[in-house]
This record gives C-alpha cells, structure tokens and sequence, in this order.
C-alpha cells in the first residue's frame, strides 16, 4: 500500500446514488441499494457459493466461518457498502474499506450466474456515487494485470493506472477534492 | 538438536528486511529449523519499504534464535535486497529460501511485497512464502 500514490487531480463523475433500479442484459429486474443489516445473511449466502474460480487475491475467502469474519470487516464503521439485489437474492457487493491514509481501498463481486450482464457497471456507478454523498475523495483498488475486462470497467468510470511494476496493477480515481 | 521426522536436514537462508511478514517468516522458521534439525542462516536485508532499523531487527532476529536456544548465523546482505538474496542461495548452494509471503490489504487482499516477486521469479532455489 503506497501512501505516496498519485491520485487523478480532477474529480471524477457525476454518478448515479442508490437506490437505482434497471433491467440487466438478460432482462432480470435488479436494484442497486445501501447494504442495511438485514442483508446479511443473503449476502453471506452469496459468498458462499462464490466460485472460487473468480477469487481474486485470496478474497472472497472459502467457507462460511471465514466469510462471516471477512464480511464483519468489510460492513464495519468507516466502510461503505452497496449490494445488487434481484428478488430476495444479493447478486453483487460493492465496497470501500478506509486505510491507514484516511483513502479507502475498492473491492466489487458479481455472483457467477449474473457476470457479464452489465451488472458490475451499475454497481461500480452507484458505489461511487455512494462513497462520494459520504464524503469519500479518493479511492484505490488492485486487480491482476491479466483480468482485462475489469481494467477496462474501472477506466471506463474514470481510474487510472498509478503502479504497473508488480504483478498487480494499482488503480485510483479521486471523487473530490475538498477537505 | 531433536528431529521429529527422518528428513535429512535442509540448508536453509532466511531472508528477512523487517516488514512485518518478514518477522512472521522469521518465527516459523526458526520453530521448524529447530523440529527439523536444519542448518539456518538469517541475512537480514536492506529493505527500503520497512520502518525498521538494521539494529532493531539483528536485536528481534536474536531474540527469537535465543527464545528457543537455536544456533544460527546472521548477515547483513547490501545492496538490492531481492537479488542478493538469490545469488547467496544459488552461490552458497541452499537447499531451500524462505521470505515472507505478503501483508494483507485493507480489504483483506494478499498483496506480495517486491522482494518476494523479485525471488520467486528470480530464484532456482525453491522458496518458501510464510502465510
């Protein structure tokens, strides 16, 4: 984790705030919305069955316990979470985690039954919107060099690569420049 | 020195640069060198990314060797930590390297430090990450 990394110097946006509501590539109606408490348990339900396949840098972690103490991090003070929701299944989390710089580090999943759908997108859109209502101004992620269509998405919302030297790439956006 | 299985021995190079993985590999190694009789040398590295002085961690490395009564030997290897590491394994013929495995991200991501990818995809010598 590098403090020193160079953070865009324009904000990026606007985006859309949760709830947002639309029809994925498939026609499935799913709504984009705040995690509340009461989600847990279909969320932890999605990990559960994540494809370990998809995992990407030892997380989603494999198991229920290790889920369960993962997810307690993540939803805790000072994150911010936004779920994909079609009928009472979660389908997709979004999140961001504070580190030590006052920064938060960026992290999305889309159950394998709903990738490709145009799901991700929405979500990434509505997570930002999200963090920036809250007051967030900047944001990094990793992601491996070789997961082209993620590198692709989040340049699309406005990332841009600050490290390409290891194995992963390092990504950031700035959501505002204020405080 | 006890053995608990009938395994030869292994020489073994440590290389720690005081990140906090580093001390973690440092631990395990030492238990296991100690179970598995095998011959260990600790070089503590140069390591631009730790917080760490060469004196603090020559005092943990110490610490830890006397905590369990092992006997081994400590250097300082100069210079770019990742490449000297894997020319004293290769030069001095080590069986075996050992580094720390990475440090975990906020989000709880396995983020490998630039010294263990220089060694992985450097070193002929089998390496070891400590998780």
């Amino acid at each position: 984790m590098n403090a020193d990394r160079p953070y865009p110097e324009t904000e990026s946006g606007p985006f859309p705030e949760p709830p947002v509501e639309f029809a994925d590539n498939e026609d499935r109606p799913i709504t984009v919305r705040a995690y509340e408490s009461d989600d847990l348990e279909a969320l932890v339900s999605m990990y559960v069955d994540f494809d370990p396949a998809d995992r990407a840098q030892g997380i989603p972690p494999i198991g229920e316990q290790r889920v369960r103490n993962w997810l307690d991090h993540l939803l805790g003070e000072g994150s911010h979470n936004v779920i994909a929701v079609q009928g009472g299944d979660v389908v997709g989390h979004a999140t961001l985690v504070e580190d030590d710089d006052g920064a938060y580090e960026l992290a999305i999943f889309v159950h394998q039954d709903y990738q490709g759908a145009g799901i991700g997108t929405t979500l990434l859109e509505t997570l930002m919107g999200f963090g920036k209502a809250n007051g967030v101004e900047k944001v990094w992620l990793t992601v491996e060099r070789w997961n082209r269509p993620a590198v692709k998405l989040y340049e699309k919302v406005g990332f841009e690569t600050t490290e390409a030297e290891s194995f992963e790439l390092e990504m950031a956006i700035r959501l505002r420049s204020d405080g | 020195m006890r053995r608990t299985a009938d395994v030869p021995p292994m020489k073994v190079l440590l290389g720690i640069g005081g990140s906090e993985d580093s001390i973690e590999a440092l631990r395990r190694t030492v238990d296991r060198a100690q179970g598995a009789g095998d011959d260990l040398t600790v070089a503590i590295l140069d390591n631009p990314e730790s917080d760490r002085t060469y004196e603090e961690i020559e005092a943990e490395v110490q610490a830890t060797l006397d905590e369990v009564s092992c006997d081994a030997d400590i250097r300082h290897l100069e210079g770019d930590p990742g490449s000297e590491l894997v020319s004293a394994a290769e030069l001095e013929d080590f069986d075996e390297v050992v580094i720390g495995g990475g440090q975990q991200s906020p989000m709880g991501k396995i983020r490998l430090g630039p010294i263990a990818e220089f060694v992985l995809l450097n070193s002929h010598v089998t390496v070891t990450l400590v998780r």
